[in-house]
């Protein structure tokens, strides 16, 4: 649910072992230079403010994580980190390697990490990653009160009480011990995500320089960020680590939309993909074919009720009959062939840990019994409107004509799309009358990721802010898998959660995305990342 | 005195009746005798049909598409789908015939109240001079300078949040308004000018002299005479508006969905020209294309009739 912050650089890479095949290889003259795609709207590459596909992209190789993702599995695996371990799910302790350093030559120790962390948990800085820090002893303290205007100016009424996270706590040069509010097994799972990456103390002290111009301990530095031109970047020859591509410098130019792909058609960039349209032609053309990659992607486009209105969204036959008439299948292969699959569960399934296709039986197309819901549930007002509310972006306002021409055509309920620029604002303050368009984007690769953050409140009253749902039953089986003393365990009560989702039908999964990229004939090993849908860089080869 | 050719050529001038009434007559009489105003005339007179009787031509709800339906080639008459359907499986030719309303009635309402304005205001500023010309003036020149399309892009996506409901009048207000403050200034010169040439002929003094009021004599003497170049200028000032809300539609800020118009459609279809469906972007562009070059025709004929300085 959180379009604008498209998160998750969970870009990984293989175990060396599997992913470089050994260094037996000789391809690649380590000279070559690979061009790409960076979207315009990109206006920062702080770590701790990155949180959208783009960027997060970029940074990737521009920094390290403590842990890494494997590319298949995205299980996490200890990258910076020597060792993380925790007795209790709770006090979590990190051991650092030793000897790493930035770019700028600053040793990569648990100061690193707890400078960048309590600045981006730090309230009034008003940094784009920082509620990944609540679960953290001593996040609430920091928050205070302030105002951020459009221009990102920070206006602060209320002084928060502390500067510092209390829960972090520097041992010793190499160790972080790190206090939760709670028992949280999937913590160490967080940590690679570009949230939690590390900044030089140089960065910290002039934050405007650093977020044109970072200064980041991966195997890449920035050379020149031309804002909304281009961004170039060079291999940093110092990088200790052994995940590192072969070529030299990547130049990314930046565009607006899906203008890129007349460029890459001409040969100027070496990875793009085609607007809707261009589709058909682009995967009937044998040679742009078979350069072309697929992958699942993670994040859920779904159906929001405004169940905090009652009838009748929060009828849950309703729900079902809206879920039941829209034509999933068909709409994608019809409207955005190629991007999307149509969703039958509201954790990606066989993306994460925990998710499994088919938890939502009203997925599936069926007027018939849609129609029978809704009678069911008490019909719909004669002649009223069903309102759509969506954010202006062309892909989503296609795909939901399409949905609300489903529901007219089946439930007799005409309908209307109201696409909106303040989106966000106006969904958190329920001024929505009729169903929304709704987007998950998963930060980091566990299944409790696509429901704690989007159905649960503590609220009995109020229910959540996006919905008005509420469940115990839900809200017990999360805490119960948040205090689970391993993962796996954890997991399991997670999809217990999602089974009580599912009876709820307390959204309508659409669909997932799918990853689509077609490539030069200059690349090779082109691996897309889950989260992303980028290219994952360090996988990389260039011929 | 009585000269009998002098008395002969009065007696004719006479006969031939109020001078604005020859006129009209004979720039009719001319128009009949020309084969593309005919062709014209019945291309502009069937669309304005389709505008006005839109189930006489088709009886498929538009809006009703069904997704499975999508982008099924033309099936021409007989089929269920004559001009096939589009990417969402709506009905091609049931869009294109509940598309024309909005882009005529747009053009009709936007060129309407231009001229009302135009006439109004270039009348009064003929007639009066002095500061009520001055000011009238220097209002037309301010809206002149500043360019139609900078200006209805900029004001449309200024406003395109405020909802003003789904009727058929308010789905296009926006662009009506926004075009009509922007068309009315060429009504305004054009009168303004034939007004300050015809106030000061004998008969219009004659009236004065006679004691008719200011108003008698700008709406029964004066508007007649500028009348004629203001009718000529109105079928091409239409075809211009109807071009102009497809460009503002192509832009995605004139007529808004769930409105259909040529424009939108011409949208829409341009995108899949490439991918095979080709049909969707030339049947609205076809029709827009036939529409426009009528009133054209229509308007660069009426005006070599009724100007009577390209005689």
């Amino acid at each position: 649910m959180k379009t604008a912050r498209l998160a998750a650089g969970l870009t990984a890479l293989a175990l060396v072992v599997t992913g470089c095949g050994g260094g037996d290889e000789s391809e690649g003259d380590g000279d070559a230079t690979v061009k790409l795609t960076l979207s315009q709207d990109v206006d920062t590459l702080l770590p701790m403010d990155s949180n959208v596909s783009d960027n997060i992209s970029v940074l990737d190789v521009v920094y390290d994580g403590l842990v890494r993702y494997d590319p298949k599995t995205t299980k996490p695996y200890n990258y910076v980190a020597e060792d993380i371990s925790s007795s209790d799910n709770t006090v979590w302790t990190i051991k650092i390697k030793d000897g790493l350093t930035f770019q700028n030559d600053e040793p990569v120790d648990a100061e690193a990490f707890a400078r960048a962390w309590n600045y981006a948990a730090y309230g009034p800085n008003a940094m784009g990653n920082n509620y990944f820090f609540e679960r953290v002893a001593g996040y609430d303290e920091m928050q205070g009160e302030y105002e951020e205007d459009d221009e990102g100016n920070v206006t602060v009424t209320t002084e928060p009480t502390a500067k510092e996270l209390s829960g972090v706590k520097v041992v010793d040069p190499q160790t972080l011990e790190v206090t939760l509010n709670g028992p949280f097994a999937g913590f160490a799972t967080m940590l690679g995500y570009t949230g939690f990456f590390p900044i030089a103390q140089e960065c910290l002290d002039d934050i405007e320089a650093c977020s044109t111009q970072p200064i980041g301990n991966g195997p890449f530095e920035i050379e020149e960020w031309d804002q909304g031109q281009s961004l170039t970047a060079n291999k940093w020859d110092d990088y200790s680590l052994e995940e590192t591509p072969d070529f030299s410098r990547i130049e990314w130019t930046e565009y607006s939309g899906d203008s890129d792909w007349a460029d890459f058609e001409a040969g100027d960039i070496d990875a793009s993909f085609p607007p809707p349209a261009e589709w058909q032609a682009a995967v009937s053309d044998p040679d742009l074919s078979s350069r072309m990659v697929e992958g699942p992607g993670a994040a859920l486009s779904y159906v929001g009720f405004p169940m905090y209105l009652g009838k009748p969204f929060d009828d849950v036959e309703f729900r079902k009959a809206i879920s039941m008439a829209i034509d999933r299948d068909t709409i994608i292969e019809k409207v955005v062939p190629g991007r999307f699959v149509a969703a039958d569960s509201w954790v990606v399934p066989d993306g994460v840990p925990g998710g499994v296709a088919g938890t939502c039986e009203f997925c599936t197309f069926d007027p018939d019994a849609a129609k029978a819901a809704l009678a069911k549930a008490g019909g719909w007002p004669k002649d009223k409107k069903l309102i759509i509310h969506l954010g202006e972006d062309p892909e989503s306002e296609a795909i939901f004509k399409a949905v609300g021409d489903s529901i007219q055509l089946n439930l007799g309920i005409p309908y209307e799309l109201d696409p909106t620029p303040d989106y966000f604002d106006r969904r958190s303050a329920r001024d929505f009358t009729g169903i929304m368009r709704a987007n998950w984007f998963p930060d980091y690769p566990l299944n409790e990721n696509y429901l704690a953050p989007v159905y649960a409140s503590g609220d009995p009253k109020e229910g959540n802010t996006n919905f008005g749902y509420y469940n115990a039953d839900f809200e017990a089986l999360i805490q119960e898998g948040d205090a689970a003393p391993d993962l796996e365990t954890a997991v399991t009560k997670y999809q217990e959660a999602e089974k009580v989702l599912a009876s709820d039908m307390a959204s309508a999964p659409v669909a997932f995305s799918k990853n689509v990229m077609f490539y030069s004939d200059r690349l090779d090993n082109v691996v897309l990342d889950p989260f992303s849908g980028e290219v994952k860089l360090r996988l990389l080869q260039v011929n | 005195m009585s000269d009998p050719s002098v008395s002969a050529l009065i007696a004719e001038e006479t006969q031939s009746g109020v001078p604005s009434r020859s006129l009209w007559s004979e720039a009719f009489r001319t128009l009949r005798r020309r084969p593309d105003v005919i062709l014209a005339t019945i291309v502009a007179v069937f669309f304005l049909l389709v505008a006005l009787f839109p189930f006489l031509f088709t009886s498929k709800d538009p809006q009703r598409c069904d997704i499975a339906e999508s982008r099924l080639p033309p099936q021409w008459f007989g089929g269920e789908h004559p001009f096939g359907t589009n990417a969402y499986g709506c009905d091609v030719l049931a869009q294109l015939v509940h598309g024309t309303r909005p882009s005529l009635l747009l053009a009709f309402i936007v060129v309407g109240v231009s001229v009302l304005i135009g006439v109004t205001l270039g009348t009064v500023s003929g007639y009066y001079l002095g500061i009520v010309d001055a000011v009238v003036s220097r209002i037309v020149e301010v809206f002149l300078v500043i360019p139609l399309l900078l200006a209805a892009l900029l004001l449309l996506s200024l406003f395109r949040n405020i909802d003003l409901g789904d009727g058929p009048v308010s789905t296009i207000a926006q662009p009506a308004i926004v075009l009509t403050m922007f068309a009315w200034m060429g009504y305004t010169r054009y009168v303004r000018a034939s007004v300050l040439e015809t106030k000061n002929l004998d008969y219009v003094t004659a009236a004065r002299v006679l004691g008719a009021s200011d108003l008698r004599i700008m709406v029964r003497h004066v508007l007649p005479n500028a009348i004629g170049t203001v009718t000529a200028l109105v079928p091409t000032a239409i075809a211009a508006v109807i071009g102009t809300e497809a460009v503002l539609a192509f832009l995605g800020i004139g007529v808004r969905p769930p409105a259909v118009s040529w424009g939108i459609m011409i949208e829409e279809g341009s995108q899949w020209f490439t991918g095979g469906s080709e049909y969707l972007l030339l049947f609205p562009l076809g029709c827009l294309m036939a529409t426009v070059l009528a009133f054209v025709v229509i308007g660069d004929n009426l005006r070599d009739a009724l100007d009577p300085k390209l005689k």
